[in-house]
């Protein structure tokens, strides 16, 4: 039984061809009535046409071609499978379909995935297929069903999240709210069904920010949960903070090199290799191999900001990651880490 | 085989560049999914075998080699040049003797005799310049484009890229500086360069770059001596015509 036909047994088909498990779930950087109205927009413009018109701010983070810089870490043949885990609007689904043999998108949010379809129909690629799923209830695939390479892009912090999530309502806004079970548990029984969902040769790509990046410690907030602190301090401190400030506890865990490293294992990977990545994962100039030496490691921050001016925060960033690279060496304070998990 | 990135990118490019290393071998390797950034690559294909038929001739492996072609997508391999890179930062004083072997390279590599356009490298800068054992070599063939430009621009280029960054860093034009580049416009007009641009060559420059934007795609913005003002470029241009006369 191929990938496909293990989905079509197992889900029901929207009118759009997006396969549909029966779950609620949202999240989404659109409200719902936004992402509703878009949606109706894309039968008439391309999806890059109606997102340049609505929310030009949102076009560098689809569309730019630097988001898929970490993918060439996976020295992909072309004819791969691969299941891209909270695919959102396709970052990289894109760019692996038009790399390799087949990709399942899967997500949970129906309208994120309305829209990639939009993108794939402009850009005449019909090598994907899309699944609307919680990512914490994807069933175990038949042997002969699962993939090469996995891809876990700024997913895996969100894991341990329950019920919508409408991102400007919701980041670092108050909002009491329980959640069912341990974090770290959560992330690592959604990675174990990962892994499981992988060939005997399959390959993980997990990118997240580093738990330890060196502009936490400088006061910058958390990009998940908007708070200061929290993913450095220990996880009951970091409740705490959360806790005071939104209204909930502190569930987007971040890790350290060690941590990812660790989970990846405790999931079952048998051999992780590990990146640094810098400035962060999404729109990277640097990646290097966690065993290569500090020395090789540029400065990226630069002294002028995009008006070619000196700044006062510029200027801080610069002095602090030429400490941290160039006179201390510390490698666990990267920005954002990349791992490979193999099998 | 570990694969570090260089380069994502970078200068209106829509090219990432990776070095893959294993142990003694490693290659530079360069990947684009869009239509701009293909258009590049295959520019650099070009490139490197037009310069490998000349530079290269007795080598049996071709320096640059497509990987994975498809759906949108271009992936090329280039064999990674041991060496000591151009240090483009440190001025023409400090550079002199780099950059006249790199005028001699380009008088082996170019054809001379040419009275017509010429090949097109593109960004001839101290950056993409290696020199080991084996002499000069030059990579970054991205803008390459045959018979698009008259003879001597490519090194043109060179010397008044070099004279901007030290400007840069130090806010003068240094007479030492321009003595250097009025030498070498007079070694280049010994060979094959027109009067015309040995008498303006920085005006002819940035002229040339202006008119044939479509040279460089999403690119032309990007050379730093774009950004001499019309009062330096009068400056230089007349101190060069003096030195020249004298």
């Amino acid at each position: 039984m191929t990938l496909v036909d293990f989905l079509k047994s197992q889900y029901q088909t929207s009118d759009d061809g997006i396969f549909v498990a029966d779950i609620e779930g949202y999240w989404s950087n659109l409200d719902k009535e936004e992402n509703k109205t878009f949606i109706e927009l894309l039968q008439h413009s391309s999806a890059r046409e109606a997102l340049k018109k609505h929310y030009p701010w949102f076009e560098d983070v689809i569309f730019s071609p630097k988001r898929q810089a970490g993918l060439e870490i996976l020295q992909l043949c072309g004819d791969e499978i691969c299941i891209d885990y909270g695919c959102m609007w396709g970052a990289l689904t894109l760019p692996l379909a038009r790399r390799i043999k087949l990709v399942l998108g899967v997500d949970q949010t129906l309208e994120s995935l309305q829209f990639l379809k939009a993108r794939l129909r402009d850009e005449g690629l019909n090598n994907v297929v899309l699944l609307r799923n919680n990512l914490r209830q994807m069933p175990l695939f038949p042997e002969n069903a699962r993939a090469d390479v996995a891809i876990v892009n700024g997913v895996l912090e969100w894991i341990p999240e329950v019920g919508d999530i409408e991102l400007k309502t919701y980041f670092g806004k108050h909002q009491a709210k329980n959640y069912l079970g341990h974090p770290g548990e959560q992330q690592e029984l959604f990675l174990r069904r990962v892994y499981e969902n992988l060939n005997d040769k399959g390959k993980l790509y997990l990118a997240i920010e580093n738990r330890f990046d060196f502009k936490m410690f400088f006061g910058i907030k958390d990009p998940h949960s908007d708070t200061m602190f929290t993913s450095i301090a220990p996880r009951k401190l970091a409740n705490f903070i959360s806790l005071r400030k939104l209204g909930r506890p502190y569930v987007n865990w971040l890790y350290s090199f060690d941590g990812i490293n660790s989970l990846l294992k405790k999931a079952g990977f048998s051999k992780v290799d590990l990146y640094r990545c810098s400035p962060d994962y999404r729109f990277p100039e640097s990646i290097i191999h966690h065993d290569y030496p500090m020395d090789n490691s540029r400065l990226i921050n630069s002294w002028k900001n995009e008006n070619g001016k000196i700044t006062f925060r510029r200027t801080g960033a610069r002095i602090a990651e030429y400490v941290v690279k160039r006179a201390l060496k510390i490698k666990a304070l990267a920005p954002s880490i990349i791992a490979i998990g193999h099998k | 085989m570990k694969i570090e990135l260089l380069r994502n990118c970078s200068h209106g490019s829509e090219i990432a560049t990776y070095l893959a290393s294993n142990g003694d071998s490693a290659k530079i390797i360069k990947v684009s999914s869009t239509v701009n950034g293909i258009m590049d690559l295959r520019a650099e294909i070009a490139g490197w075998d037009w310069y490998h038929k000349i530079r290269y001739a007795k080598m049996k492996i071709p320096v640059c080699r497509v990987v994975m072609e498809k759906n949108n997508y271009l992936k090329i391999e280039i064999d990674y040049i041991k060496g000591k890179q151009g240090e483009y930062l440190k001025g023409l004083v400090y550079n002199k003797d780099v950059l006249k072997k790199v005028i001699e390279h380009y008088f082996d590599i170019w054809p001379v005799s040419c009275k017509g356009m010429v090949p097109l490298h593109g960004d001839f800068s101290l950056e993409n310049i290696i020199i080991n054992e084996n002499g000069v070599h030059v990579f970054d063939w991205e803008h390459f484009a045959l018979d698009a430009v008259p003879w001597g621009f490519d090194p043109i280029y060179l010397l008044f890229e070099a004279l901007w960054f030290n400007f840069e860093i130090t806010k003068k034009l240094n007479t030492e500086e321009i003595q250097i580049i009025s030498e070498c416009i007079q070694l280049l007009e010994k060979h094959n360069l027109s009067k015309d641009i040995a008498r303006q060559p920085l005006n002819f420059l940035i002229s040339f770059i202006s008119d044939s934007k479509y040279l460089w795609r999403t690119q032309a913005n990007k050379f730093p001596v774009l950004r001499f003002t019309q009062e330096q470029i009068r400056f230089i241009d007349e101190t060069i015509a003096r030195l020249r006369q004298s």
